[in-house]
């Protein structure tokens, strides 16, 4: 179907367009220059309103067994959240915090987001997390692959065989048709299968390994660089949700800083997890300026917020240590799964409370990071869904981030003693449009290097669009921030590949977006492929035959080739 | 100001009817015609009340809003959900979720009802002639401790199933049958009163609150402490006669031992061999 959207007030960063009147042409899913578009072709008349390209979540568990459980845990979520079948357009789905597969894609696409990267997937359980993004309508989707405590990787590292090193990770991607490397608490499922682990700090010795996080994360950046791989090493650091991880956060960027000159090489995730600075609990403060003053100072790191919202959460991570000692402090439930020889994880249910010291000052700290750092190509807005706040709260975020009358009004019914530690109540940054365009769509493209067709509005990329009912020119974003946040909550269009799928914050139709995935040119070295096929029969329960996600088991498998 | 309203189904139903919408303080200030064109679900369907429902008005000028439902409905859900004030009168078998959320008014079912009865209720009274399901004056699964029936009164005249008043916090619960295992499971207050007997593992994991078994008890959990024999006990100004063992419990849950549990010694001789730890050794 053509399609030709008239007159709108378009934001694209990464073709320098910030807010011009512009006609945008849509031919076979693709943009092209509106006069290429056939004169039968539906018009959307988008006069005074606001046209972007589709929002991209890099960080957001929606898929994968955790995901599973976390759903099985929480049985009050799905009976107080749902919506009911509407044929033609959509089905049933319920849940709020961790919604069910379905739902998860129609509540992206209503707020205008058409694309999703579940970014801890277990590689015995890829199959699964597969499943489940099959089942995720309208976005597009990836998965990121758990390798930091993977024991075949951390044998050759300790061996110091960086060949076979390197070559394993290639087959592990390529076997499980994932994207990116994903580290969570490099090295901390190893001593947590001995029951230890809790604050494991970047320069302890793993044992029996007797190698470092440091050398895990030094190493899988190396290799990452030398495989071309098209996003950074994707990094949850270690000691997370510790007062005084600040300095591991620093010392594990500084690690790779030498590895390229200024180009990026390690993406911090969920950073405001990993910024509390002070000894305990008693004196946690924000350590959201020497963060960004780091980052602002070097340009080889990228991050993403992993904001809170004060209410129900549920914290998911492959962090296990983490969340046993997050199950005392909570006293609710806790589910410790353990992937034999690859990684353990940890679900809680979790409550931020406004009275409380340190939930405010992480609510800040989020926010904090997001308004000092000044590159906005180097930050990207998550909530790192669901541990932080569900992913449906972007648009408050946005509308904070927009307006610090905002960030005052919300500040007032706050423990005071908590602002006290933050450095939040003196900011007074407010971002414009072209800005949280860029941190919600620009950037997440250009860190996963999916910039060519993803991202942007320009001539050959796919057409995922997004319109708002935001007139840039009469609103005042300050002010009116509760109509942005109205505005942001429902897109009034989103159009996937060409089709229009929500309309006036509703949705019309069903379509199923790609899940993307990493091919190499060069095979893997077969020499390598024998090696791991002898320590499978040693260590795995189930054969490398059977381990290999094959290309029939997606949908709809779109490849990015890379020449590592 | 208040009516009586009538309300027959017109035929029997397959599926649920979810028919929370039925209850008498939100059909105090309605007409008849207004109330026929409340939208109700059957199944996935959308439906009007008056396309599975006769309804009618009789005698105006009454003190209370009644409404009066007649016949099988036994697929009809959450009759009087989060109902505030009014009576409402089943004269046949009734659904799942019955009264739940209720805030205050009564309901009378004059047959048996299915689970879920008066969950997470805070106020009013449930009387039930017949027998009910399980999980009755209940909490929904997956919500935390200090969430349950707060207030009220249940009071059943048949039999009830398994799992009655988990995660009870005050209010009470009178059943004049039997009962099916784990009453007062996770109970952190109120009262439970069971006439008949029980299916055994009575107030697993209480905190606090009390529970009498007047019949056989099924046996007592290993982690309750014999504390007494009592003649009798008070259960809301009423005095249940026949000496009761007092048991303190439970002891996994929280060591100070706050829920009472109260089971009759004529009805359980097989306790009777732990009597003689009530006694005190004379060298102590």
């Amino acid at each position: 179907m053509d399609l030709i959207i008239k007159n709108g007030f378009v934001y694209d960063p990464i073709n320098g367009i910030n807010g011009e009147v512009m006609d945008i042409g849509v031919k076979g899913g693709k943009i092209v220059p509106p006069e290429h578009v056939e004169r039968k072709a539906k018009v959307i008349d988008a006069r005074g309103k606001t046209v972007v390209p589709g929002g991209i979540d890099i960080h957001a568990h929606v898929a994968g067994p955790k995901v599973n459980a976390g759903r099985l845990m929480m049985p009050s979520d799905h009976y107080e959240s749902f919506i009911r079948l509407k044929r033609g357009a959509h089905r049933s789905g319920t849940g709020k915090y961790t919604p069910s597969t379905f739902l998860t894609g129609y509540r992206y696409a209503r707020m205008g987001w058409t694309m999703v990267v579940e970014p801890a997937s277990p590689p015995l359980k890829t199959r699964h997390t597969h499943e489940e993004l099959n089942d995720i309508p309208i976005v597009d989707k990836m998965c990121f692959l758990l390798l930091d405590s993977n024991r075949i990787l951390l044998e050759y590292l300790a061996e110091g065989d960086m060949y076979k090193f390197k070559n394993t990770i290639k087959w592990f991607l390529q076997a499980t048709k994932s994207y990116a490397i994903k580290l969570v608490d490099p090295g901390v499922a190893v001593p947590w299968s001995l029951g230890k682990g809790y604050g494991l700090d970047i320069d302890e010795s793993i044992e029996p390994y007797g190698i470092t996080p440091r050398d895990i994360v030094v190493n899988l950046c190396k290799a990452n660089i030398e495989l071309k791989l098209p996003h950074t090493i994707h990094i949850h650091c270690n000691r997370l949700g510790i007062p005084g991880n600040l300095s591991t956060t620093i010392r594990t960027m500084e690690s790779t800083s030498h590895l390229t000159c200024g180009e990026l090489n390690i993406h911090i995730t969920h950073v405001q997890f990993n910024s509390y600075s002070g000894e305990s609990w008693v004196d946690i403060r924000s350590g959201a300026e020497e963060i960004a003053n780091y980052v602002n100072k070097n340009s080889h790191v990228s991050l993403d917020a992993g904001q809170i919202d004060f209410g129900t959460a549920i914290t998911m991570t492959a962090d296990a240590p983490f969340e046993f000692a997050l199950f005392h402090l909570s006293k609710w439930k806790w589910y410790g799964p353990e992937v034999e020889n690859e990684c353990a994880a940890g679900i809680v249910p979790f409550k931020y409370r406004r009275r409380n010291i340190v939930n405010v000052v992480q609510w800040c700290i989020g926010l904090e990071v997001m308004l000092l750092i000044k590159d906005p190509w180097r930050l990207v807005l998550t909530t790192d869904h669901p541990n932080g706040a569900p992913f449906t709260r972007y648009p408050k975020f946005i509308a904070l981030l927009m307006s610090n009358k905002y960030r005052e009004e919300l500040m007032k019914k706050m423990n005071r003693r908590g602002l006290k530690r933050c450095v939040l109540p003196t900011i007074d940054r407010e971002y414009d449009l072209y800005d949280i365009v860029k941190i919600t769509r620009a950037t997440p493209a250009k860190l996963l290097g999916i910039d060519k067709f993803k991202g942007h509005l320009g001539v050959g990329a796919d057409a995922d669009i997004a319109i708002y009912d935001i007139n840039p020119e009469t609103i005042d974003f300050s002010r009116e921030y509760e109509k942005v946040k109205e505005r942001f909550k429902r897109a009034l269009y989103t159009i996937k590949d060409g089709e229009i799928v929500v309309k006036n914050g509703e949705i019309v139709k069903e379509v199923f977006g790609k899940t993307i995935a990493v091919k190499f040119k060069e095979d893997v070295d077969m020499e390598v492929v024998k090696d791991i096929e002898e320590k499978f029969k040693r260590y795995y329960t189930v054969s490398l035959s059977n381990y290999i996600v094959q290309e029939d088991e997606i949908s709809k498998l779109a490849y990015i080739y890379t020449d590592g | 100001m208040g009516r009586r309203i009538v309300i027959v189904p017109r035929r029997g139903f397959k599926v649920p009817v979810e028919a929370e919408k039925l209850r008498p303080d939100l059909l105090e200030n309605m007409t008849i015609h207004e109330i026929e064109k409340i939208y109700i679900y059957e199944g996935n369907r959308k439906c009007k009340l008056s396309d599975l429902f006769i309804i009618r008005e009789e005698s105006i000028e009454l003190e209370e809003q009644i409404i009066v439902l007649k016949g099988n409905l036994s697929k009809v859900w959450r009759l009087g959900e989060n109902m505030t004030s009014g009576t409402l009168i089943v004269e046949g078998n009734c659904g799942n979720l019955l009264g739940y959320k209720m805030k205050g008014g009564k309901i009378v079912v004059k047959g048996n009802a299915r689970s879920w009865v008066g969950a997470e209720m805070s106020g009013g009274t449930i009387e039930i002639y017949g027998n009910v399901g399980d999980h009755l004056g209940s909490v929904l699964r997956g919500l935390k401790r200090n969430i349950g029936m707060r207030g009220g009164t249940i009071i059943v005249h048949g039999n009830a199933g398994a799992e009655v008043g988990v995660q009870l916090q005050k209010g009470l619960i009178v059943i004049h049958g039997n009962t099916d295992v784990l009453p007062g499971l996770r109970m952190n207050g109120g009262t439970i009163l069971i006439r008949g007997d029980c299916g055994g593992k009575a107030g697993a994991r209480m905190t606090g609150g009390k529970i009498v078994i007047c019949g056989n008890a099924g046996g007592i959990l290993p982690t309750f402490y014999l504390d007494s024999i009592v003649k009798s006990v008070k259960v809301k100004k009423e005095k249940i006669e026949g000496p009761f063992y007092l048991l303190v419990g439970d002891v996994v849950e929280s060591p100070e031992c706050r829920g009472r549990l109260y089971v009759s010694v004529n009805h359980n001789p097989e306790l009777k061999p732990y009597e003689e730890l009530l006694e005190i050794p004379e060298e102590l």
